[in-house]
């Protein structure tokens, strides 16, 4: 346990070393380490409560001196600033632009852009259900006010992705990008506009498809790679004037959105995952790292000497994700509020049944590709969990009898599954890639839908 | 910094952190100095400080500051009696 405890203690004081002021950390880091080492081996002998004591001593002083050091060196760069104007206006108004251009990207680059955008198209799907409960409203309203009707909900369903795809698969790129190109803001823009624009312009065509024509079973390797020729386009209109060959972008996007295509009809397997996931950012990534290289002389003209405030922006970065952090926590309870009140307003917007047989008949007697429900057999519902927790979440299914074998299936009969959560009004179905136990510990959380009130009076 | 805690009889148990601000300030006000090579004590390398002759007035002017401090009560005490 000691051993443990000791092992702990000095990785969260090598840590909390790192936040000290870079000049501060160059000239004491070695010497401050190799003391505290030297304090930790003279309490082999100690009691428990005694090193524990001697413990809280030291990491107490040390964020003390944090606090002190940075306090210090924030009001010494002021005086260096009032000193020197010129210098100042580098260090706090320029040096973010300046910053930019002087650095070009190594290769593990390349590992965190594949990283980030994984985190994109994940944060994307995630945000799928507020947008398009956004559009959802949005739509409703235009179709009250007479300007907007028929766009279906699976249409909705598609921008609503696109604009949340946009958001953090443009942000992700800004983060990556922010260092190594002048006017990386204006990188976010572009990416996200042209994903949004790709966006409705694939939901138009599916809409249209809806209503009047079929979109034929090639139509996905025409999309896909239309998708990523917008996204390149958008792009490209931005790198052109920093970047050489900054139309390669627009083949590099295509590559990559088309990438999803060798993943097949379904993400079931663990590989058509891996492909989906991590396919795009690693070819985006390769991509625009090869065109950066290529491009460092251009770039190399626009470097100016920021020795000492790259350092220090450093720090302010380290300090900036501490605090991004911190503010993650209230950011979480919102966006799980913001989670389970858009998805249940989509089931509500699918069907509010009396009982949660009745959803369950109501789900699986459509879409089926195109094959008719002959009978639904052994129809069965009840609680998720045998604890007695949630008992607003429950599980149902039945067995379902198929006039003919779908498309691209293998039987005419299937068991389905799928959980129903209890609204105000009834019973709606939440698909289990919406987390339904998820949503139903946030309305118990906020006791969104009078859930509290409603498992009071069904306690069993 | 044992040598402090067993000099001030436990009153001032110095911290790494707190150690470090301290040498930072008087490095910077002049007080001490690093000498340039780090030596080898006990097997460890280790980086002295020393006083600069500044350093060593200030100090000085403390100690006088601080011995003035005890003497008032005895002054006091011989000009009563006087």
């Amino acid at each position: 346990m000691r051993r443990n405890l000791r092992f702990v203690i000095e990785r969260l004081y090598m840590g909390m070393l790192s936040l000290y002021p870079s000049r501060f950390r160059a000239n004491f880091g070695d010497e401050l380490q190799d003391i505290f080492l030297r304090v930790v081996d003279e309490t082999e002998g100690a009691e428990n409560g005694e090193l524990l004591t001697i413990y809280f001593h030291e990491l107490k002083s040390l964020a003390v001196s944090i606090v002190r050091e940075r306090w210090h060196e924030w009001q010494s760069l002021r005086k260096i600033a009032a000193e020197n104007s010129m210098h100042a206006v580098d260090i706090y108004q320029n040096g973010r632009v300046s910053m930019s251009m002087i650095k070009t990207p190594d290769w593990p680059w390349i590992l965190r852009w594949t990283f980030l955008t994984t985190a994109a198209i994940l944060a994307g799907w995630l945000l799928k259900a507020p947008f398009t409960a956004l559009l959802l409203f949005l739509h409703n309203l235009g179709a009250k006010i007479g300007i907007l009707s028929g766009v279906s909900g699976e249409t909705l369903e598609l921008v609503g992705f696109f604009c949340g795809f946009a958001l953090s698969y443009a942000t992700s790129q800004w983060l990556m990008l922010r260092k190594h190109l002048p006017r990386a803001r204006s990188w976010f823009l572009g990416t996200g506009i042209g994903l949004l624009v790709a966006g409705i312009l694939i939901g138009m065509v599916i809409s249209i498809s809806n209503n009047l024509i079929a979109i034929p079973s090639w139509g996905k390797y025409v999309f896909l790679p239309l998708i990523g020729a917008i996204v390149g386009i958008a792009q490209w209109m931005v790198l052109r004037k920093v970047l050489k060959n900054a139309i390669w972008i627009v083949v590099i996007d295509m590559l990559a959105a088309g990438s999803i295509l060798l993943s097949g009809r379904s993400i079931t397997s663990y590989l058509e995952s891996i492909i989906i996931l991590i396919l795009p950012g690693l070819i985006t990534g390769t991509g625009i790292w090869m065109l950066l290289k290529q491009s460092q002389p251009s770039i190399a003209e626009k470097e100016r000497e920021l020795n000492t405030a790259a350092t220090e922006r450093r720090t302010k970065k380290w300090f900036w994700v501490l605090a991004g952090l911190v503010s993650l926590i209230p950011l979480f309870f919102a966006f799980c509020w913001f989670h389970a009140t858009s998805q249940i307003e989509l089931a509500k917007n699918k069907g509010i049944y009396a009982t949660a047989e009745e959803a369950v008949i109501a789900l699986n007697s459509q879409g089926w590709g195109g094959a008719q429900v002959v009978k639904i057999e052994n129809v069965r519902a009840s609680p998720n969990r045998w604890d007695g927790s949630q008992p607003h979440v429950w599980f149902g299914g039945g067995r379902v009898y198929l006039d003919r074998v779908p498309e691209g299936w293998d039987r005419t009969q299937y068991l389905s599954g799928s959980y129903y959560i209890h609204v105000r009004e009834g019973w709606v179905h939440v698909p289990e890639g919406a987390f339904p136990e998820f949503i139903g510990w946030i309305m118990e959380l906020y006791d969104l839908e009078g859930v509290n009130e409603w498992i009071e009076e069904n306690k069993i | 910094m044992k040598e402090v805690e067993a000099m001030s009889e436990s009153r001032v148990v110095l911290a790494t952190g707190t150690l470090y601000s301290a040498l930072r300030r008087m490095l910077e006000d002049g007080w001490i100095e690093r000498l340039e090579a780090p030596q080898v004590i006990n097997g460890r390398e280790r980086k002295l400080y020393q006083l600069t002759e500044y350093g060593r007035s200030i100090l000085q002017a403390e100690i006088d500051r601080l011995q003035k401090l005890i003497n008032l009560p005895q002054l006091k005490d011989a000009r009563e009696q006087g």
